[in-house]
Order: structure tokens, then C-alpha cells, then sequence
């Protein structure tokens, strides 16, 4: 765990330090004045939503009972991001007709991308427990296998939305939909989101040894006396919020939720309690680690979009992850 | 004008027939075009398309506009494509066109002054989208004598940290809706132009409108900056 | 302590699998449920532990009705084993048979089921780091075991088919670490297939089949070669050592040659 906070310290002043300059220059210096502000402000965006995704990750992973789960995997991020797609449309329009102050204060506070990203997670995660839960369980194949059908479904629509926009916009959402990290974060969503999150780690911190016993069956869970239906709806809820947390913040980012608890699994064991910690911890050493990794990447088109180094790293350790066959985690 | 993609907006009555990258070839056949313009994607034209024309007899016609020269040679192209068609004084409109078009461009007094200057769309919390040399949008602000910060391309992704390092004293945003906050925060040390994103994103007709407000703005931005000058000895 | 069943019916989806079930345990007792396969024991046991609602009927513990109990309050006065105890996660046997204290206070005394004492009870003491996806079905039943006498060992132990995958050293061992429970005052209930063993280890057995309780009392009155053989069909014989003559187990001499 100290090596982690270490490596996280590591990494955020790596990042403070690393500048590049519009021709790829890449310079090691302390910046002051608006640099130091700018940068910071993509240190705190990263790591807001990597710990919010890590720890995300990481509750869908003990409570579906199953280590492939993942904001992105089972189509929560997507829905999100469908949420935050129909807001923006939304808003275009509504913009064009009353162009009201209250509309003009919401986008202002960044709560269209916030209200949107809320409402998309929270009806996908629910869409999917229902699933879940209907037929009495499913096993963890099949709910990845769900998942990833919402997602196709959950893209389709917010295609069908990005075509209904002027062609500008267009872009700006497909550029959007690789993920970013804002130098200069929405006060509004940053407050949120690190509001969120401080709850959902208290309230997740609270039933540490509740969650651990969850990994074991639904009724050997109740009978040790887990009320679970309680605990999974409350800490279900308490993903989604994450979840639409990070994507209102950095757009909608593949596989840190689902590489982090692992990566965290490894240096602390499989006990929630430290789990709750070091999930968030390697979350934001995945996005942040990603963010500095785009500086160094030389490309003619400026940085790469985060959510292209994440999705690489990601879809490579889930494919090595399946590979391993399910003897090594039940 | 019998077919018009999505995009066309001039008349909302003639029928869509896709994009180039998507041609409803049976909506395509139906309208029986004499003429077709097409402009060129990266990847090619679609190769049915030039069989098709030949067989059928159309005059194919690709038309690049990816610098400002391009636009130029485009609007002489379309009038010696459409001239066995027209009815009108075609090429003394495309004339008045070019003179339109050179003349939104016309250099400004002491711009050199002003330092240098940066095009910006898509202006979010995590950058912006920059126009850099080969770009239509830049070499139009060349031509008003202003000096384009060079980029790494002609469309570059910039960080705000990166649009910040720029050796430039003005911003020129082409964007539908900048991020307020950004432009009223990290970039107010910035002289900053709002050009109309619509006419100058997508060179069509009212490209010329868009050139015109923006050199306006580019005049005052230089007034303001001698007048400014002139006050602080 | 006295655990009353009162004409439960059980199934799912609504097709009713027993009825008209009626048993009753008190401290000490240890009750096998014996009978065929899918003849509804384990729906039984998960209805006794609280986890299913029974279609009809009621389960008291003395007074208290215990599909009015919350989980908490239910998992201090029963345990269930569950036949295929599962657990996601690379937990080690410690932390597992740890979860059994989990809701009592460090007041609480607890003496033989204490985690480290009943670790050491069921021969665990050895394998106590080792992860859960490491170690065999045998394994894992003597840990999920373990579990359940940590947290009950006073209470009800609801156990399905908790020797089944054990050999026979463990299989005694365990059966005995269950056995001096009931004699501290515990109450047994556990769905066996080995008649046998049944017959030795219960103070009571019940038969489930055909949707209901074909009999039920002490072993030597119920597990009797007529009934077995009517029962199951199978011809049986005396296995011919023991107080009594023994218990009747299955001839297979003589029902594999025919």
C-alpha cells in the first residue's frame, strides 16, 4: 500500500514536471503561473476519475461476484456516455428555442454532462442487475456477454444522436467519446465527483467485511448474515454515481475500471478493507500513468486521446485475463 | 441542382443521395444529374462511382478544397463543369466570386504588428483543435498578413497548457459553443476573436461572410492593440 | 432451544416440490434428512436456514419466527452449509473461517468455536494461508464447515450434505466436531445420502420422498430393511455389526447382479 501511494506521488510529480510544447518538445522543468495551474488541474482530473473508476471497478467486481466486471465492460460507461450524448443534444435544441439563464447556469456548473452521465449509468446499471437478478443469477460469461450487447446497443443510439447534430458537433462529441483529461476542470463536476466519491468510499470503508463476505454465494452471504439485497443496492448505486462521476469529468474511459482492482489485488491481497484504498490508488496511477504517457508519445496531431492508451492497456489484460481460463479466481 | 448530400443546405427540397462515403446510387440514378461534383475523400473516390459516370455519361467532377488555393481553383472548376447546363452569366459570377474572396482577404494595415496569431476550434476544459499551416482557415489569415503560429500540422490537438505556450498575442475561435470558463480563464491573457464557426468550418457559399466578419474583427483587434500602444510611452 | 417446523411447503416458481411438512429438534438433537435425489432436501434446509420463503407454513426457534428476522439476527442463531460452497476471490482459509465471527463482539467468548480452536479442529491449522482457488473439494467443505461452526457452534447448524466430498479420516473427524456441538447443546439438521453413516451419527432421521415425510423418528425405528427396500426400491441387508445388529445398508451384491 505505501508503494503505491508512493508510486502515485511519483507519477503526479512526474506530470507536474514533464511539459511539451505544441511541435512534441518535451522539457522537465517546475512550471509556475498558469502552466503549474493547468497542469495540476489535469493531475486532479485524472486522478478523481481513475479513483472513481478504480473504486467503481472494484465494487461491480465483488458484488456481480465476478472478476471480469468493469464500468466499460458490462456497458455502464457507455450508458453514461449515451446519457451525457442526449443531454448535449438536448441542450442544443433547447439552447436554440428558450436559451434560458437557468440552461445557460446548468451548462456552466457542467451539469449537462453531469446530470447526463448520472442518469445513463444509473439506468444501465440498472438494466443490468435487472438482467442479472431475473433469472435468479447469471453466470459471469454471460453478463460480460450482456454487457457488452448494452454497450453495442448504448453506442448505436448515441451514434444515431451524434448524427442528429450539425456536422461541428459532430466531431467535437467523437472526440469526446476517446476520452480526455480537462487541464482545467468544471468546478461543478469536480466537486461532485470528489463529493461521490468520499461517500461511496465511506459507505463501501463501513461494510468492508460485509463486501468480503459477499464474495461467497448469495445464501451462504445471507447466512452469515449479510443483508445483501441492502448492500448491493446501496453500493450498485454508489458505482453508477462513480461511474457517471469520471465519465462526466474525463469522457468515457475504457478498462481502468477493470485493470485497477486487479493491479490492486496483486500488491494488497483480496481483502475489501485494503482493497477499498488500493483499487482507487492503481486507478489513478492507470490514468494518470496514461495521461503522461501521451505526453512522451510522439504523433503530428498532438496527444493522443486517453482513452486510447487505457482501452490498449486494458483489452490486452482482459484478453490475458480470459485466456488464464476461470480456475484462477473460483 | 438535382441531388444534394445531408450537408447542402442551399435547398432543402432536392433530394438526399447520401454521402460520398455512402451514395445511394439508385437515389443517384433516379435524379439523372448531367453533372457530378464530388469532393474526393482521403481514402478515394468510391471506384463505382467513376464506372457508373462513364457508363451513364455524367461528367464527374472532384473538386479539392483543402487549402485556400484549392477553394480559388474550385469555384473556376464548378463554373466550367456547370457552363453547357447554365442558363446564367456563369463565369462572371465565379469572377465576382474570386474578387469576393480575394478582397475578404485583403491584407491589413500594420497586422505584422500584432503579433502572431492562433486558430482555434473545438475549445473544450482539455484544449482545443488547431488550424496550422496547410490549413484553408490559416493561409486565409496569412493572406490578411497576420502571422499563424506554426503547429506540428494542419488540424493538431492542443493542450491548454500548449495553446498557452503559443508565442501569439490573439485567438481566433471558430467554435459553435467554446467552453466559457476556459476562454474567460487560462486564455484571457489573450486578444480573443469569436469568428462565426458556421460559414468558416465547411467552405461553402457564405465561406466569403465569415471571412469578411473575421478580418473585421482582426481590424479592430489591430486598432485596439495601437491604441493601446500608443497610450502606455 | 426448540426448532419447530409447522406444515411447510416448499418449491419454486410455484410448483409446490413437498408439503405438509412437519419436524421438530431440540438441543442436542442431530437430525439427518435422508431420501432421493431431488426429493427436495436442499430446498428444505435453505427454508429451515431462512433463505427461502416456504409456500406455506411456518419455522419457529423457540418463539421467534425466522422469516420475521433479519439476516444479522437470523446468522447469530443458525448456520448453513451449503453443498457446493463457493467463494470468488483468492481468500485464504483463515480469512473464510474468519467470516463466522464476524458479527459477534470481542466479548464474546467463545471457546471451542473459537476460529483458531476449530481450525485446529477440523486439521486446518496446516493449511490455514492457503487460498481458496488453491484447495480441493474436500478442502474446501472442511472450511465452509468450519465456518459454520464458528458461527453457531451454540446454535442451529444446517448442513447439506457436509461429508459428501470427505475422506474418510476427515470425513470422521468432522463428523465428530458436529456431533459435540449437539452434545453442547446445538441443534443438527443435515441432509445425508450415506444411510449408514446416518444411522450411526443422528440422534433422529426424517425421509423425504414424494413430496413428503415418508417417516421420521430414531434411526433404528425408521432406517429398518422393509422400509428401505420399499423405499428405495434396492434390496438391503443388516451390515451385520453393531449393538443392534447395525444398520441396514444397500446389498449391492445383490442389487448390481440382478
Amino acid at each position: 500500500m505505501l508503494g503505491l501511494i508512493a508510486v502515485v506521488i511519483g507519477l503526479v510529480l512526474f506530470r507536474l514536471v514533464l511539459g511539451r510544447t505544441s511541435d512534441g518538445t518535451l522539457s522537465l522543468d517546475l512550471p509556475s503561473g498558469i502552466a503549474l495551474q493547468l497542469r495540476s488541474g489535469a493531475v486532479f482530473s485524472g486522478a478523481l476519475a481513475g479513483a472513481c473508476l478504480g473504486l467503481a471497478g472494484l465494487l461491480l467486481q465483488i458484488l456481480l461476484r465476478n472478476p471480469l466486471a468493469a464500468p466499460s465492460v458490462l456497458g455502464v460507461t457507455s450508458g453514461a456516455a449515451l446519457g451525457v450524448s442526449a443531454a448535449t443534444v438536448l441542450s442544443v435544441n433547447a439552447g436554440s428555442i428558450a436559451g434560458s439563464s437557468f440552461a445557460a447556469l446548468l451548462a456552466q456548473l457542467g451539469g449537462i454532462e453531469l446530470i447526463g452521465a448520472m442518469v445513463g449509468s444509473l439506468c444501465s446499471l440498472f438494466l443490468l442487475g435487472w438482467m442479472a437478478r431475473r433469472r435468479g443469477g447469471i453466470d459471469p460469461i454471460s453478463l460480460v456477454l450482456a454487457g457488452v450487447v448494452l454497450g453495442a446497443v448504448f453506442g448505436a443510439i448515441a451514434m444515431a444522436l451524434q448524427w442528429m447534430l450539425p456536422p461541428h458537433s459532430r466531431a467535437d462529441v467523437s472526440l469526446w467519446m476517446m476520452g480526455r483529461v480537462p487541464e482545467w476542470p468544471n468546478v461543478g463536476v469536480a466537486i461532485v465527483g470528489a463529493a461521490v466519491f468520499s461517500l461511496v468510499l465511506l459507505s463501501a470503508l463501513r461494510q468492508s467485511t460485509a463486501l468480503d463476505i459477499a464474495s461467497a454465494s448469495e445464501d451462504e452471504a445471507r447466512s452469515l448474515g449479510v443483508r445483501i439485497g441492502k448492500l448491493r443496492n446501496t453500493l450498485f448505486v454508489g458505482a453508477g454515481l462513480l461511474t457517471g462521476s469520471a465519465v462526466a469529468l474525463c469522457g468515457p474511459i475504457a478498462f481502468v475500471g477493470f485493470v485497477a482492482p486487479h493491479l490492486a489485488r496483486i500488491v494488497v491481497g483480496v481483502r475489501s478493507r485494503s482493497l477499498i484504498f488500493a483499487a482507487p490508488l492503481c486507478g489513478i496511477i492507470v490514468l494518470v500513468g496514461a495521461d503522461v504517457a501521451r505526453l512522451l508519445i510522439p504523433t503530428s496531431h498532438g496527444r493522443l486521446p486517453v482513452g486510447i492508451l487505457t482501452a490498449l492497456l486494458g483489452g490486452i489484460w482482459f484478453l490475458r485475463f480470459i485466456g488464464r481460463g476461470r480456475e484462477a479466481w473460483s | 441542382m438535382v441531388a444534394r448530400t445531408p450537408w447542402c443546405v442551399t435547398d432543402a427540397t432536392v433530394p438526399v443521395v447520401g454521402t460520398l462515403l455512402d451514395v445511394d446510387v439508385e437515389a443517384l440514378v433516379l435524379t439523372d444529374p448531367t453533372v457530378v461534383l464530388v469532393q474526393p475523400p482521403v481514402q478515394g473516390n468510391p471506384p463505382h462511382l467513376a464506372d457508373l459516370s462513364a457508363k451513364r455519361g455524367w461528367n464527374l467532377v472532384e473538386i479539392r478544397i483543402n487549402s485556400f488555393d484549392d477553394i480559388g481553383r474550385a469555384v473556376g472548376a464548378v463554373a466550367d463543369a456547370l457552363e453547357p447546363v447554365s442558363t446564367g452569366p456563369l463565369h462572371i459570377r465565379a469572377d465576382e466570386c474570386m474578387e469576393r474572396l480575394t478582397a475578404s482577404c485583403a491584407p491589413i494595415e500594420s497586422a505584422s504588428q500584432m503579433g502572431g496569431v492562433a486558430l482555434l476550434s473545438s475549445v473544450r476544459d482539455n484544449g482545443a483543435l488547431g488550424f496550422g499551416e496547410g490549413s484553408y482557415l490559416a493561409q486565409a489569415v496569412e493572406r490578411m498578413g497576420c502571422h499563424v503560429a506554426p503547429l506540428s500540422g494542419p488540424f493538431t490537438q492542443l493542450s491548454l497548457e500548449e495553446i498557452c505556450a503559443l508565442e501569439v498575442s490573439t485567438l481566433i475561435i471558430c467554435d459553435a459553443n467554446p467552453d466559457e470558463r476556459v476562454v474567460q480563464g487560462p486564455l484571457s491573457k489573450f486578444w480573443i476573436v469569436l469568428a462565426p464557426h458556421e460559414s468558416l468550418l465547411m467552405p461553402s457559399p457564405s465561406l466569403v461572410d465569415g471571412l469578411e466578419l473575421m478580418r473585421r474583427s482582426l481590424v479592430d483587434v489591430v486598432q485596439l492593440m495601437n491604441a493601446r500602444r500608443e497610450a502606455t510611452p | 432451544m426448540n426448532l419447530a417446523l409447522r406444515n411447510i411447503s416448499i418449491g419454486y416458481d410455484g410448483v409446490v416440490v413437498a408439503s405438509d411438512i412437519s419436524l421438530d429438534a431440540n438441543e442436542g438433537t442431530i437430525l439427518s434428512l435422508l431420501g432421493p435425489n431431488g426429493s427436495g432436501k436442499s430446498t428444505l434446509l435453505r427454508t429451515i436456514a431462512g433463505l427461502r420463503t416456504p409456500i406455506s407454513g411456518t419455522v419457529h426457534l423457540d418463539r421467534a419466527d425466522l422469516f420475521a428476522l433479519d439476516e444479522p439476527s437470523r446468522a447469530r442463531l443458525i448456520a448453513y452449509f451449503d453443498q457446493q460452497p463457493s467463494i470468488v476471490g483468492a481468500f485464504e482459509v483463515r480469512q473464510i473461517v474468519e467470516m463466522g465471527a464476524w458479527l459477534r463482539s470481542g466479548s464474546d467468548s467463545c471457546g471451542i468455536n473459537a476460529p483458531l480452536a476449530v481450525l485446529k479442529e477440523l486439521d486446518l491449522e496446516s493449511i490455514q494461508e492457503k487460498p481458496w482457488t488453491t484447495l480441493s473439494q474436500g478442502q474446501r467443505h472442511r472450511v465452509a464447515l468450519a465456518r459454520a461452526l464458528v458461527q453457531c457452534g451454540r446454535g442451529v447448524l444446517v448442513l447439506d450434505e457436509p461429508f459428501a466430498a470427505m475422506d474418510t479420516r476427515n470425513l470422521v473427524r468432522c463428523a465428530r466436531a458436529v456431533q459435540r456441538r449437539a452434545r453442547d447443546g446445538a441443534i443438527v439438521i443435515a441432509a445425508i445420502h450415506d444411510i449408514a453413516l446416518a444411522a450411526s451419527w443422528s440422534t433422529q432421521v426424517a425421509w423425504l420422498q414424494n413430496g413428503r415425510i415418508l417417516a421420521s423418528g430414531a434411526p433404528s425405528d425408521v432406517l429398518t430393511q422393509s422400509f428401505l427396500e420399499t423405499a428405495s426400491g434396492v434390496p438391503h441387508r443388516s451390515n451385520g455389526c453393531g449393538e443392534d445388529a447395525g444398520a441396514v445398508v444397500p446389498d449391492w451384491d445383490a442389487a448390481l447382479s440382478g
